[in-house]
């Protein structure tokens, strides 16, 4: 979230879509209770009418897999209608930058409903910034505005293409030639054949007009219309809506897209970094914020720096790495946040904790002891579906499986689960018998025929051990234990610190050990404060720990300071009065900031250096010139206000980056520009969003009208989509209150299991009255098919299901396994093993099913 | 945080704003506990605050939203609610006795033992281990996977992966990174990926 | 205690409960009340109705929409017991023959005791209940209790206390009835039909019948659940 739970109760229009907050997050709903209370509209997008859409001012269905309409429709109805902050987008967005000459949309002419550049992937560099190609004759026809350029501004014209200096030069060299007002975001010009961003965005979101939308969607239209129009009013200054989404959202092919989408509406309303707005994504584990802070993921090491080799890129030393990953600042008032020197302090920082005094500056740091990615299948891939192939395919030998499990969660959970069976060993570390644990048993298995040896290991329940988890906000909060854990459990902290203990001890000395050999690991068990310092970070002092490093701003990239996570650098702090040390996290304060907007500043802590509402720099006024005034848009909300009595020269809160009223400086500051990307060049896809088809769709066509049905850059697997003429109907997975994920956590609480006690699926009056096998009653049992596998499932025949454009939409909960108190076949078993172009999250949410009474 | 319920409730009204006296139940069957522990809910990440509430040491009696956290304000939903289930469903003696002869851990019941099939074990039932026994065959377990083809030239072996994180505290997700790291694993993924 | 306490309402706001179920499982936690085995029953309502296990029970009923951008209404009903008032007690109260099996408890909880033993009268407090509440099993009568305990340590009721969006209103009558008008005039402006349970018989803002009052969005009908006009409450 770039917000926080609380500061939903601000907003003043909520669109909950691609999440089912009432079921899934139900405290989100003490403030989305709160915002309506004081007026604010609700409106829930969804293809199930659900509990959410039951306390909504508008519903409106959509059919799974056409978000981009959805909010494409909304973003062109925002520009039609003059709900635009043009203020907002002039000057905190890349609205007005230049796009290369050779950039191409999928409306353009010639396309077909692709980008430029593809050739099985894209190639992405007609899809940057201008960098004026056009030096044509010294004598001026036409004019080397380059020279010119750079003759009077003293600046380099490759990094300041901001539309505003290129067309004012222009403008004093072409005299009369091209018309544009300084101040008018509108003008659509074409500077030596590139044009802006909002030029082309404009054109690209002009596609996706209300029967186009419609004709995707399904939806009805006054619905839809009236969500265009309650949601678009937040453009008004002073006025905020924020949007709620989660797996709803990211599960499908184009999930990046999809949240892009969102992004951009946000922006062109104004609704980034003020109070209730923000792009809010419900995260639904209770630390799965934090475990991807702290990158338990293949492609980035904690604090989201990249993993050596990502990309298949040479990152052969640690200056190249940093060449690759650290860009350079495009304006020279931008503060470019992921410059060389920052990156370089947090991976050094790392490494010299990682590898303690083994890591000095001859060696790199230790660099060269990190796994490299380059080479990888499936296009230097190793992500969830990658790790499952390639188990699958007998090429890897052992799983260490802590608190997951994936023979409920995982797609495609039939293969998934064979694919265990391929395995030497694997290592389960739960509280329950998962599905996953027992595979070796489940049902229609042979164990006799089953190698893989398993270990289960009893792990501790949240209050039966201590440290810290970080919620969707950003805050992170100290747990403390009630009970010690029952009988042999012990708490993952332990297993882990004891493993680590033992594999360095049985790895000999050697060039191929060399990190293990190196690898500062503890003396003994450390506790979970001891972690959280380091994960803080000390200053060494002689290569010993000192002080805590205050803030991410103070580490250094010559190996005097250590950091497991820059990013949570300042959680943990010296007290110089009592001498010790202080967890940040573990506060209790119910005092509210100064605006009294529900940031309680003093309450737990977050990052980044207890930042609550990020790009809260845009939460201040434009000034007309090319800057801010330091005051909010919002008087009523306040999120910062400028004020040179404060240290941080803001009130409010921690201000992001922010300079004074009169700099240049954008307010995006980890972007190389300073501004919010409309226009996105780094995604895998496209750098705007696009609508494709799902990989299993029931269309044939596309409904923008181009030859391009479904997203051309997905990674298949070599599997083939069922076709519609087989499986006519969408299916669709979600979750329910009373149940939690892949549901060990809940299938075995009998409370739970009494209010959720059977796999079911939704479906539609419509589609049980049309069954094939014979009509279908409520509760009677049906047969879902896919080309993946077969589940039966209770029906809950419902008025809440509709089919939209005639195809019906069947809703699937995949909490159920073969393990724990309440069983019931796994929705897994039918979802497909592709997913998204840029992430490979799969497509859950979108596929292809048959139903028959069983 | 430990709050003592019986000692000092005055003093905690006038912190708190909220009398946390522990309740005297009026009928027996009521739970009745001395000690209030601070904890987060482990469901979904709204991250509301929790009071596990019981000896303070070994059992856990009641749990309900701690009043004085400000996302949830002592409120929770049914998962949260629940939680007194997920300390409390542990198996019988009887159980744990019928669990040696038959290796079949009962359905829905707290792993409380260290489980093992197949390798020098069963394959048919679970046997129980040590502690110690389970991590020495673990770490040689990933020894010879790690030592069977391992790139030297990009420093990584292919043939182990890890999953999963969501579940586990900062301190445990930072430590488990820094050992796969190490281990030269490239294999890592958890549920932000699915 | 009991005799300092004053009299305490409760209001459930159907406009704002969006059935997480917290309260069915915290009510269950707090008188330690084992669950019940259930099956899917096509809905998610369960278990389907109220027991000597289960004291609340949330019923899900959809139906028609009012509202021009919502074609339905999904409706959520916590029930439970109401607390009836009345001058000689609540209808269970009065129609029980055993001595001291029902009692008025602290703010006017009706809470059946040990005393209770069906197997000495004709079940009469199912009877006379006007909202079906009471279950007998194993020889007594059982039903939500208001958390008299809680009461008399001054906290609310388990449900009141942990439902997130804030849809129960626990507190001293006036300024639960008080409550009561303020958002029925509010929630009317989307749901004409909008009004106060049991109590408000249709739109006459609220009585003062019974301590647990409901706002609904619709006629009761609509949720499926007894009117109450007649009930004989506390003549």
């Amino acid at each position: 979230m770039t917000n926080h739970w609380i500061d939903i109760g601000n907003s003043d229009c909520i669109m909950i879509i691609g999440s089912n907050a009432a079921e899934n997050h139900p405290i989100s709903f003490k403030y989305v209770t709160k915002a309506m209370e004081n007026g604010a509209k609700l409106i829930s997008a969804d293809p199930r009418f659900t509990r959410t859409s039951s306390k909504a001012d508008i519903y409106a269905r959509f059919r799974p897999g056409t978000d981009i309409p959805f909010i494409g429709g909304m973003i062109r109805y925002a520009i039609h209608n003059n709900r635009v902050n043009e203020d907002y987008v002039k000057e905190y967005t890349n609205a007005p930058m230049l796009v290369d000459a050779g950039f191409k949309k999928p409306g353009d002419s010639g396309q077909d409903g692709v980008f430029s550049g593809l050739s099985g992937t894209y190639d992405k560099s007609t899809w940057q910034y201008a960098t004026y190609k056009v030096n044509v004759a010294a004598d001026g026809d036409p004019p080397d505005y380059e020279k010119r350029y750079v003759e009077v501004t003293g600046q380099d014209l490759s990094y300041t293409n901001k539309l505003d200096y290129a067309l004012s030069e222009l403008e004093s060299v072409d005299g009369g030639t091209i018309t544009r007002h300084d101040d008018e975001l509108n003008a659509d010009v074409t500077f030596a054949g590139c044009r802006p961003v909002w030029a082309h965005a404009k054109e690209h979101f002009d596609r996706y007009d209300l029967t186009t939308v419609l004709d995707a969607t399904g939806s009805d239209e006054a619905a839809y219309v009236a969500a265009c129009d309650e949601y678009t009013k937040t453009g008004q200054v002073g006025k905020a809506g924020t949007i709620m989404y989660a797996m709803g959202t990211t599960q499908h092919t184009v999930g990046t897209q999809n949240i892009r989408s969102y992004a951009i509406l946000q922006l062109l309303l104004g609704n980034m970094g003020v109070a209730g707005g923000g792009i809010n994504a419900l995260r639904g584990e209770s630390n799965v914020q934090g475990s991807t802070d702290h990158c338990l993921l293949f492609h980035i090491l904690p604090g989201y720096l990249k993993q050596p080799g990502f990309a298949g890129k040479d990152n052969s030393t640690l200056d190249k790495y940093l060449d690759c990953w650290a860009p350079k600042k495009l304006g020279d008032a931008e503060l470019n946040w992921w410059k060389r020197a920052n990156y370089k302090a947090y991976i050094v920082s790392l490494l010299k904790d990682y590898f303690g005094a083994n890591a000095v500056a001859a060696n790199s740091f230790g660099y060269g002891w990190l796994p490299r990615l380059n080479g990888l299948s499936y296009g230097n891939n190793a992500s969830h579906i990658t790790i499952f192939e390639e188990m699958g395919a007998g090429k890897i030998k052992g799983l260490l499986c802590m608190g997951q499990n994936p023979a409920v969660g995982g797609p495609n959970a039939n293969d998934e689960r064979s694919a265990l069976e391929k395995l030497d060993f694997l290592v389960v570390a739960d509280l329950w018998e998962t599905e996953t644990a027992s595979f070796w048993k489940r049902p229609l298995a042979n164990s006799a025929a089953i190698n893989t040896e398993v270990f289960l290991l009893p792990a501790a329940a949240s209050y039966e051990k201590e440290g810290s988890i970080t919620n969707s906000g950003r805050w992170i909060q100290w747990r403390y234990p009630a009970k010690t854990p029952p009988g042999d459990a012990k708490h993952d902290l332990g297993i882990v610190y004891e493993l680590g203990k033992e594999i360095k001890a049985i790895h000999p000395v050697n060039a191929q050990n060399v990190a293990i050999n190196n690898l500062n690991w503890y003396a003994s068990e450390p506790t979970a404060d001891q972690i959280c310092e380091d994960i803080n970070g000390w200053n060494l002092v002689s290569g010993v720990k000192d002080s805590l490093v205050v803030n991410f701003t103070k580490l250094k990239s010559d190996g005097t300071t250590t950091s497991l996570n820059w990013l949570y650098c300042g959680m943990y702090m010296n007290d110089d009065k009592t001498m010790s040390t202080v967890c940040h996290a573990k506060r209790t304060s119910m005092v509210d900031g100064i605006f009294n907007i529900g940031l309680y500043p003093s309450f737990s802590w977050c990052w980044p250096i207890n930042r609550r509402i990020i790009y809260n720099g845009a939460s201040v006024q434009t000034d007309g010139n090319g800057s801010h005034t330091g005051q909010p848009w919002d008087t009523e909300h306040p999120v910062i206000q400028y004020n040179t009595d404060n240290a941080w020269n803001y009130d409010g809160d921690i201000p992001d980056g922010v300079a004074g009223p009169g700099s240049e400086r954008g307010m995006f500051i980890m972007k190389p520009e300073g501004h919010a990307r409309i226009h996105g060049m780094g995604r895998a896809d496209g750098p705007l969003p696009e609508h494709y088809e799902p990989k299993e769709t029931p269309l044939t066509a596309n409904p923008m009208g181009h030859g391009t049905l479904t997203s051309p850059v997905i990674e298949m697997y070599g599997h083939t989509p069922g076709d519609v003429s087989e499986y006519p109907c969408i299916a669709t997975t979600y979750r329910v209150t009373e149940h939690w994920q892949a549901g060990a956590m809940t299938r075995n609480l009998p409370w739970l299991c009494e209010l959720m006690p059977n796999m079911f699926c939704e479906i539609s009056e419509t589609l049980a009255a049309s069954m094939p096998g014979g009509a279908v009653s409520n509760k009677d049992k049906v047969i879902i098919t896919t080309a993946r596998g077969e589940i039966e499932a209770i029906a809950c025949v419902t008025d809440r299901m509709k089919p939209v454009n005639d195809t019906e939409v069947v809703g699937l909960v995949w909490h159920y396994g073969y393990a724990g108190i309440a069983k019931g076949d796994s929705a897994n078993r039918l979802t497909p093993h592709w997913g998204c172009a840029n992430t490979r999250i799969p497509e859950y949410k979108a596929f292809l099913c048959k139903v028959r009474k069983a | 945080m430990k709050l003592s319920g019986a000692a000092g409730a005055g003093l905690l009204l006038g912190t708190f704003g909220f009398d946390l006296m522990p309740i005297q139940k009026a009928y027996a069957t009521a739970p009745i506990y001395t000690e209030e522990t601070s904890t987060i809910c482990p469901f979904c990440a709204c991250g509301c605050g929790v009071f596990a509430c019981g000896d303070g040491s070994s059992t856990v009696t009641h749990v309900e939203g701690d009043p004085d956290h400000v996302i949830n304000k002592g409120t929770l939903c049914s998962k949260g609610s629940a939680l007194y289930q997920t300390g409390n469903q542990l198996p019988t003696a009887a159980e744990l006795a019928t669990f040696s002869s038959t290796g079949v851990w009962p359905t829905g019941k707290r792993v409380t033992k260290v489980l093992h099939r197949g390798g020098t074990g069963p394959k048919d039932k679970w046997e129980e281990l040590d502690w110690t026994t389970a991590l020495q065959k673990i770490a040689q377990c990933i020894k010879d996977a790690r030592d069977d083809g391992f790139d030297d030239g990009n420093m990584r072996t292919t043939k182990i992966a890890a999953l999963g994180g969501a579940a586990h505290d900062n301190e445990e997700c930072a430590l488990m990174r820094k050992l796969y790291t190490a281990l030269g694993m490239v294999y890592i993924e958890h549920q932000a990926r699915i | 205690m009991r005799g300092m306490m004053r009299e305490k309402m409760m209001l459930i706001d159907t406009s704002i409960c969006m059935a997480c179920r917290g309260c069915q499982v915290a009510c269950k936690d707090w008188h330690q009340l084992p669950a019940e085995d259930t099956e899917f029953e096509g809905t998610y309502q369960n278990p389907p109705d109220m027991s000597d296990k289960t004291l609340t029970v949330v019923k899900f009923t959809e139906a028609e929409g009012s509202r021009p951008f919502k074609y339905m209404e999904w409706l959520f009903f916590k029930d439970q017991c109401r607390h009836c008032k009345g001058m000689h007690g609540a209808p269970c109260q009065k129609a029980c023959p055993v001595r001291g099996a029902i009692v008025a408890e602290a703010g006017g909880a009706i809470v059946i005791t040990d005393a209770c033993d069906s197997t000495k009268c004709n079940i009469d407090c199912v009877d006379a209940c006007p909202y079906n509440i009471p279950k007998i099993n194993g020889g007594k009568a059982k039903k939500c209790d208001f958390c008299f305990d809680r009461i008399e340590g001054s906290k609310s009721p388990i449900c009141a206390k942990t439902c997130p969006p804030g849809a129960i209103t626990f507190g001293n009558a006036g300024s639960v009835q008080a409550a009561a008008n303020d958002r029925l005039a509010k929630v009317r402006a989307e749901y004409p039909n909008a009004n106060i349970y049991p109590n408000g018989h249709g739109h006459g803002g609220c009585g003062g019948e019974t301590r647990v009052i409901w706002l609904l969005i619709d006629d009761s009908s609509a949720y499926g659940i007894p009117s109450g006009e007649h009930g004989g409450m506390g003549h």
